[in-house]
């Protein structure tokens, strides 16, 4: 009944969402970047190069957590013998591929469309 | 007869424990049922309203669709015709979706987690009756020719005092952000209550997937609306003030409304549907006999929904002029939600089609495959719009109207009516009709896609959507009489519902039917106003498939916590990853003040809103009278001695600290006040992008000198120091400690001397908020600092008298932490915006 034996919410959640964490970073940090440039140094190369430069720098580590998921657990606290263990590894997991996915497939824009010119 | 397992308590159990139980959770009689704070009673009353507002929302529906029924119809002007369409869709956004999916809620959690309530049950009522109320007067409108008219997401500059004259809009103002506040008070309530009052065994990966879909649902809530409220916020100080946020020519931007308006209205369509989506998750099952399909996999769905669903705002805006790449990331984001959504869909069809025994076709079952058509089919148009090019097509068409209907009437209305089939037994002591049921299913479903898919095609041949009328030769015509003899068709079915609900519906909290469905979760175990008799413990998802003598077992009392030990209303509190009880909380029984409260909130913004500002502060007083009232009697006695509840486990009633519910409950309302500020640091910086020329050193007076937010800084730190040192001075149990109040003031005044000092600062360089978009900027950092640093005094006042009247110590010492905690806060805020006002235009290119 000791609380310092239990898993705490914030590293579990945090592990089971780690994934989601890194596509928001992207998209916030891509959109944000890519705004900016435009609107201040109005430079479509440098734009484009930043967002296909962020998206190789957040896609990695989701990489890496997605081939060394049971590491990247006990990394957050999840200890191998919580009873639940594989279920949170596999939430953690599909949650990773997927964002994995969401960040490459938001990145691939800039190789698609030209960064600064208005939509419309 | 089963051999018993070993169990936490045992037979027989002592006489006049039921009694004390039953004593403890009575619902007052006669008119005093308006004071009970019962989950059972609070959530049939919240559905109740809920529904009362689909119901008003839907016949302004229904006489949009008769003036559109032929071309150059007059049936009501176009003035009216305006507040028609703005009342319809915020009815049934904010009074109706938001709010029902909330009452389900209140209403089912604790039943599922075999809780006894909520943690909070007074602020459930709360959330409650500010909701019914507002919603009532602001709905009212609508009758006065008060209505707001431009469009339920309000886009400024229409909606500026310029265009807008009159209150009209202030009521959408005003109202939307006073039901908001409710709305974030049931998301408080339903995080530290799924968290936290689990029953014992039932780890994160044991709950059902309604739990993760309403704490999905309720971290959206924190995300998601504070980013409207501040929106409201703004838009009405912009119309009261003239503080030119929206206003181009002084370097405000209309399109910042838009920004903050769909970062919270995308996530809405989310926060809508993943609720749904969880209730879905629960009948299937059930009507397949059959465990869900892919558990993990819906998990990983409602969380990375709930993630994307942040990414799509700017897809509202793709016809606004953003950069190409932007459209592209947003495009992309639009297009990744449609994966989890799928997901859920394909779980639900594998669930359907492993049952070992035919899917039962019942009611509730029909309309979970309506669902599952129709929604689909929304999701397909869905992708289609994320599309930028089909996107700037059918902006602003009947094409869109089609897509949202069909996504929300189909992700939301359908999901519900499921729900009311399939749950009314738990509450009623009849079930409703199935064969009238079935009639309402077909009804509604084919006057829905009479009503909706018609507009489809309208909208592809260019029919735009908020006009009144349109001339008769456009090829538009058989399209909307279509859709209008739908729109009748599905009003038809549900009022066979409201029949069939009046004929059979008889509230109950003791004789519900009995698991008609043979379901397999907590909720379908017998129960009482007191929930069930003991807590089970649980080792599974399905407790009741996998222990056949569970609802047995917990009707003897055989499980933990099958009395009232401290004589009062209480629950387990359990650990929030694996369930492990620690302890005991105590719940506050029926009372006048969260009714009295809400009425009192309910007149000041309403009354606010009319300009009647006298009444409005006599509100604003009665306001805070009932809520110190009611939290007056929250903090209860530390020195009671722990508990058995069962299996030998003693725990603990009193808890402080970061274990306690409390504690929880204040640091989820400063995760809401911080994405406030972050959707305002977000607007500051917008701003400065759009109309850097209207910042300092050229375009305002110069920032007053660096030394300034240097001294206001160190007076915040001066505060936060001495709430710190107040924490170690807190008084033992029967003593006192005289300088204990006066180091809380003494941190009080600190705050309040450096928000005075930072707002003449600005004052004294010739600064005023109505000059251009960074003053308005710099005086709102002061305004919401104001807002925090206010909660703050309040609570050390409140923390100050329960000291004088000998209620707070080194033990009992909730108050205090609950004070800490926002003040601490309200130090990082301050010295954020110290940062951002102060050294940013400073060192800005």
């Amino acid at each position: 009944m000791l609380e310092e034996q239990r898993p705490s919410l914030a590293p579990t959640f945090g592990y089971l969402m780690l994934g989601s964490l890194f596509w928001a970073v992207h998209l916030l940090v891509v959109y944000a970047a890519h705004t900016l440039i435009c609107a201040l140094a109005s430079s479509p190369t440098a734009s484009s190069l930043t967002v296909v430069a962020l998206t190789a720098i957040l896609a990695l580590p989701v990489a890496f957590v997605l081939l060394n998921q049971r590491r990247t657990g006990r990394w957050f606290g999840i200890s191998d013998e919580l009873p639940d263990r594989k279920t949170y590894d596999a939430i953690s997991r599909f949650i990773g591929l997927l964002s994995l996915a969401g960040i490459l497939w938001a990145g691939v824009a800039a190789a698609i469309v030209s960064s600064c010119a208005t939509g419309r | 007869m089963a051999v018993d397992r070993e169990l936490p308590n045992s037979l027989p159990r002592p006489e006049g424990e039921l009694e004390a139980l039953e004593r403890a959770w009575a619902l007052p009689k006669g008119f005093r049922l308006i004071t009970a704070v019962n989950n059972q009673a609070i959530g049939i009353i919240y559905i109740g309203v809920a529904l009362l507002f689909f119901i008003l929302a839907g016949i302004l529906g229904l006489i949009i669709r008769t003036q559109l029924a032929v071309p150059g119809n007059n049936l009501v002007g176009q003035d009216f015709y305006n507040q028609l369409f703005t009342m319809h869709g915020t009815t049934m956004m904010f009074l109706f979706a938001v709010p029902v999916v909330e009452a389900l809620g209140v209403l089912l959690l604790p039943q599922m987690l075999a809780a006894r309530d909520l943690p909070f049950p007074r602020l459930s009522a709360f959330a409650m009756w500010a909701y019914v109320v507002g919603g009532l007067v602001f709905f009212s409108t609508i009758l006065y020719d008060l209505a707001p008219k431009g469009g339920w997401f309000m886009y400024p500059p229409l909606t500026l005092s310029e265009f807008s004259p009159g209150n009209n809009a202030d009521f959408w103002l005003l109202g939307i952000g006073f039901i908001e506040i409710s709305a974030i008070a049931g998301a408080i309530e339903i995080i530290v209550g799924t968290l936290r009052t689990r029953p014992p065994g039932m780890t994160l990966a044991r709950m059902p997937i309604f739990a993760w879909a309403m704490l999905i649902f309720a971290a959206m809530i924190m995300i998601a609306f504070p980013a409207v409220i501040l929106a409201t916020m703004m838009l009405e100080i912009e119309r009261a003030f003239g503080w030119p946020f929206f206003s181009a020519g002084k370097g405000g931007d209309p399109l910042l409304w838009q920004h903050l308006f769909w970062f919270f209205g995308h996530p809405e369509v989310y926060i809508i549907f993943l609720p749904a989506a969880g209730l879905v998750s629960m009948i299937v099952p059930a009507m397949a006999q059959h465990r869900l399909v892919g558990y993990r996999l819906i998990v990983v769905a409602l969380i990375a929904t709930g993630f994307f669903s942040f990414g799509l705002w700017v897809h509202h805006m793709f016809t606004t002029g953003i950069p190409s790449l932007s459209l592209g990331f947003f495009s992309a984001a639009s297009m990744a939600v449609a994966i989890p959504s799928g997901i859920q869909v394909f779980s639900w069809i594998a669930t359907i089609a492993a049952g070992r025994k035919p899917f039962r076709i019942t009611s509730a079952s029909l309309f979970v495959l309506g669902f599952l058509f129709i929604f689909t089919v929304g999701g397909l148009t869905g992708v289609m719009v994320a599309l930028v090019p089909v996107d700037f097509q059918v902006h602003d068409t009947y094409f869109v109207v089609a897509h949202f209907h069909y996504v929300l009437i189909g992700g939301m209305v359908f999901p519900l009516f499921a729900t009311l089939y399939y749950w009314i037994p738990m509450i009623s002591r009849n079930m409703l009709s199935e064969r009238l049921g079935r009639w309402v299913f077909w009804l509604m479903f084919i006057g829905f896609n009479l009503a909706f898919f018609p507009m489809h095609i309208a909208g592809l041949l260019g029919m735009p959507r908020r006009v009144w009328t349109y001339p008769g030769d456009l090829g538009w015509n058989s399209y909307n009489m279509a859709s209008t003899v739908g729109a009748y068709i599905l009003a038809a079915g549900v009022a066979l519902f409201v029949i069939d609900l009046f004929r059979r519906f008889r509230p109950t909290m003791s004789g519900g039917v009995e698991n008609p469905w043979s379901a397999g979760t907590l909720e379908w175990l017998p129960s009482d106003a007191y929930a069930t008799r003991s807590i089970p413990f649980v080792t599974s998802r399905e407790p009741l498939w996998d222990q056949p003598s569970l609802a047995r077992e917990v009707n003897e009392g055989r499980h933990f916590l099958p009395g009232a030990p401290t004589g009062g209303r209480e629950t387990i509190v359990t650990s929030a990853v694996d369930a492990l009880p620690q302890y005991v909380i105590r719940m506050p029984g029926p009372g006048w003040s969260p009714l009295i409260a809400s009425l009192g909130m309910a007149g000041f913004f309403l009354l606010l809103t009319v300009k009647l500002v006298v009444p409005a502060l006599i509100s604003g007083v009665v306001f805070i009278v009932a809520v110190l009232v009611w939290a007056w009697s929250l903090d209860h006695d530390a020195n009671v001695p722990a508990v058995d509840i069962g299996a030998g486990i003693r725990l603990p009633v009193y808890m402080a600290g970061p274990v306690s519910h409390s504690w929880w409950a204040m640091t989820v309302l400063i995760l809401v006040a911080s994405s406030l500020y972050l959707a305002y640091v977000f607007s500051y910086f917008y701003l400065w992008v759009v109309s850097p020329d209207v910042w300092p050193p050229e375009g305002s007076p110069a920032l007053p000198h660096i030394f300034w937010p240097g001294i206001i800084g160190l007076l915040i730190l001066g505060g936060t120091v001495l709430l710190l040192f107040a924490r170690r001075i807190l008084p033992a149990p029967g003593s006192t400690s005289r300088a204990f109040p006066f180091v809380v003031a003494l941190a009080m005044a600190c705050f309040l001397v450096a928000l005075t000092g930072e707002i003449w600062g600005h004052w004294a360089s010739g600064l005023r908020p109505a000059d251009n978009a960074y003053a308005t900027m710099v005086y709102m950092a002061c305004f919401l600092n104001l807002q925090v640093i206010t909660g703050c005094v309040f609570l050390a006042g409140f923390t100050i008298a329960r000291y004088f009247t000998g209620k707070l110590d080194k033990e009992r010492r909730v108050n205090f932490e609950s004070t800490a905690l926002l003040t601490y806060y309200a130090a990082a805020q301050f010295l954020l915006g110290l940062v951002i006002i102060h050294v940013f235009p400073r060192v800005a290119i």
